[in-house]
């Protein structure tokens, strides 16, 4: 295994997560740490349609665009219902429910044993199997995820979402359909979450909850707001260094968890740093300041 | 049952300790302070290894352990204050950058201890016979959940007469009604902030060492459920009330045992985060609040 090419297979996977979640939160303002659960759904969904019925890449791609949307629903309501640090509080618990589920129902999740034997994608009767094949297809959703990314920041929706977040009574004097337009974004956002999901099991080839906990939703969430929200280049640069980061302290001669512990700090203390003294962080056009 | 009840009253105290204390934060800060889970780890920590340099404990050890142990705590929750949160404030951060650097605090701190100290697993030395049940009638209860209930039902008692009846209490509340009014009145904010946070990571402390004492530490979980179960209990009991908060600990605790008895332990947790949901949707204000709303 090609180590750079495995940190490169995680960055692309990150920075899929980064662009999904940089929808809610730049657009809408939703601080929605549940983004994991919705990472884990795209995960688990192809782990069992390609464990247990080995469909082909395109059905289990819309059968997880499907899943993620109907739960997306839930962050949609909630987010009608409650603002702010009572959102938070609220997607946190629905990540934790989520992540009970995952790691308690055995049955169809594999509990705590998780799913084992996942195989690669199979695409126009191709499979993906080796590592550079793996990074192709990485690459290649996550041109598409960069593709929808800058074409919504670009679009009217987008610019419809920025007034109803500066100001939903005006917007929907306006006549916008503040919920609507809310919910789609929630709705393109999980969808979009759920890709990654499905690199990441298919290239690991075993998942279990722990990956899908609480700690990744901070991770993205720390990515964005360092990177800058509302911008493509911020997500991706922000997943870069979060990545290169831990390298940086292994090179100097840190142990991996000493390295992986530092890497947390030093991305922490900037996230103060930066809401003190650049709260648009490195790129962004929003804050939440 | 009637066990399962009692266990859930023991922890549903030390929740309710947690809810006061995350409550006291609130009020003064006007943030959900998820930085009193680091707090919490960091205390167990300094807790252990205090009781392991001490080793034997005798009593009059143990009482020094556990004054240290708090000294410590307001150190860092005072740290906490003056380094970061005293700097926002005079910027006017909205509540919702504050609480993501609260959580950014939580990290450096639980990510520090797990440097310092490793992430096994660490426990208290103590006498394998504390964790034995005891059976008294129909109920079993270990001498540790003894020494919890003994300590905290009391505490709980003197901390809610101390908000409820004391000047310092009445200032906290006035604080988080109108800062301003009470500035003017000659009230020095800090101050009142200063002696609420000795109270508020005192409550943090007691209870990281109780529960230091039954289950052990690790970095990572320990400290991160316990400060959500006591911020959810604050809710479902009403965020404006003291009182409140105590009984929303109890309930939670109730619930929760009650939901590992019937379905599994894995579950315990997950009936609260159901609760909270719940509670948030029908009862926004909780059970307690008298007139204030959360959106307010």
């Amino acid at each position: 295994m090609n180590y750079y090419l495995h940190i490169l297979i995680f960055i692309e996977i990150y920075c899929i997560l980064a662009l999904s979640l940089n929808m809610q939160l730049g657009l809408s303002r939703i601080v929605n740490l549940a983004i994991a659960t919705f990472y884990g759904l795209g995960a688990y969904t192809y782990a069992i349609l390609n464990t247990k019925f080995n469909l082909s890449f395109i059905p289990i791609l819309i059968i997880s665009l499907v899943i993620n949307i109907v739960f997306s629903l839930f962050i949609s309501i909630a987010s009608r219902k409650f603002k702010d640090e009572i959102f938070v509080l609220v997607s946190l618990s629905f990540q934790m429910i989520m992540y009970s589920v995952l790691w308690n129902w055995e049955s169809v999740t594999g509990g705590v044993n998780g799913i084992a034997n996942i195989t690669g994608p199979i695409i126009l009767g191709f499979r993906v199997k080796s590592q550079i094949e793996f990074t192709l297809f990485g690459s290649i959703l996550l041109i598409l995820s960069i593709g929808l990314s800058l074409f919504i920041h670009h679009s009217a929706f987008s610019r419809t979402l920025k007034a109803i977040r500066d100001n939903e009574i005006a917007a929907a004097t306006l006549g916008k359909n503040i919920y609507a337009f809310k919910t789609t974004n929630i709705a393109i956002s999980c969808a979009l979450a759920s890709l990654s999901g499905i690199l990441f099991a298919s290239y690991i080839g075993y998942i279990d909850a722990t990956s899908f906990s609480i700690n990744e939703s901070i991770d993205i969430l720390f990515i964005l707001l360092i990177g800058g929200l509302l911008s493509t280049k911020g997500a991706i640069i922000g997943v870069i260094l979060f990545f290169t980061l831990e390298e940086v302290f292994k090179s100097i001669g840190f142990n991996d968890d000493i390295s992986f512990n530092l890497r947390i700090i030093l991305f922490s203390i900037t996230i103060i740093f930066i809401l003190y003294k650049r709260p648009n962080g490195l790129f962004g056009k929003y804050s939440i300041e | 049952m009637i066990t399962v009840i009692i266990y859930g009253i023991i922890n549903g105290l030390l929740i309710s300790l947690l809810a006061i204390a995350f409550q006291i934060n609130f009020k003064i800060y006007k943030i959900f302070d998820l930085s009193q889970a680091g707090l919490y780890v960091s205390t167990s920590y300094f807790f252990i290894k205090l009781s392991a340099l001490l080793y034997p404990n005798t009593q009059l050890s143990s009482i020094l352990i556990v004054i240290l142990t708090c000294v410590f705590s307001w150190i860092v929750s005072l740290l906490i204050y003056n380094l970061v949160y005293k700097r926002f404030f005079a910027k006017k951060t909205s509540s919702l950058a504050l609480m993501i650097i609260s959580i950014a605090i939580y990290i450096i701190i639980i990510n520090i201890t797990a440097i310092i100290y490793g992430s096994e697993t660490q426990i208290i030395n103590i006498d394998e016979s504390s964790f034995v049940g005891i059976q008294t009638g129909i109920i079993i209860i270990t001498p540790v959940q003894l020494l919890q209930f003994v300590i905290s039902l009391p505490t709980v008692l003197l901390i809610l007469l101390i908000l409820n009846k004391k000047q310092i209490g009445k200032q906290i509340t006035a604080l988080s009604e109108n800062k301003e009014l009470l500035s003017t009145l000659g009230y020095n904010i800090n101050k009142i902030r200063i002696k609420a946070l000795v109270i508020s990571s005192s409550l943090v402390a007691i209870v990281s060492i109780l529960k230091s004492i039954e289950h052990g530490i690790e970095p990572y979980n320990f400290g991160f459920h316990s400060i959500l179960m006591g911020i959810i209990a604050a809710l479902i009991g009403g965020i404006n009330s003291f009182k409140g908060a105590a009984f929303g600990g109890l309930f939670i605790g109730i619930i929760n045992s009650v939901g590992s008895w019937f379905f599994s332990g894995e579950w315990q947790e997950t009936t609260a985060y159901v609760m909270l949901l719940v509670v948030l949707t029908f009862k926004k204000e909780g059970f307690f609040n008298i007139n204030l709303r959360l959106e307010e």
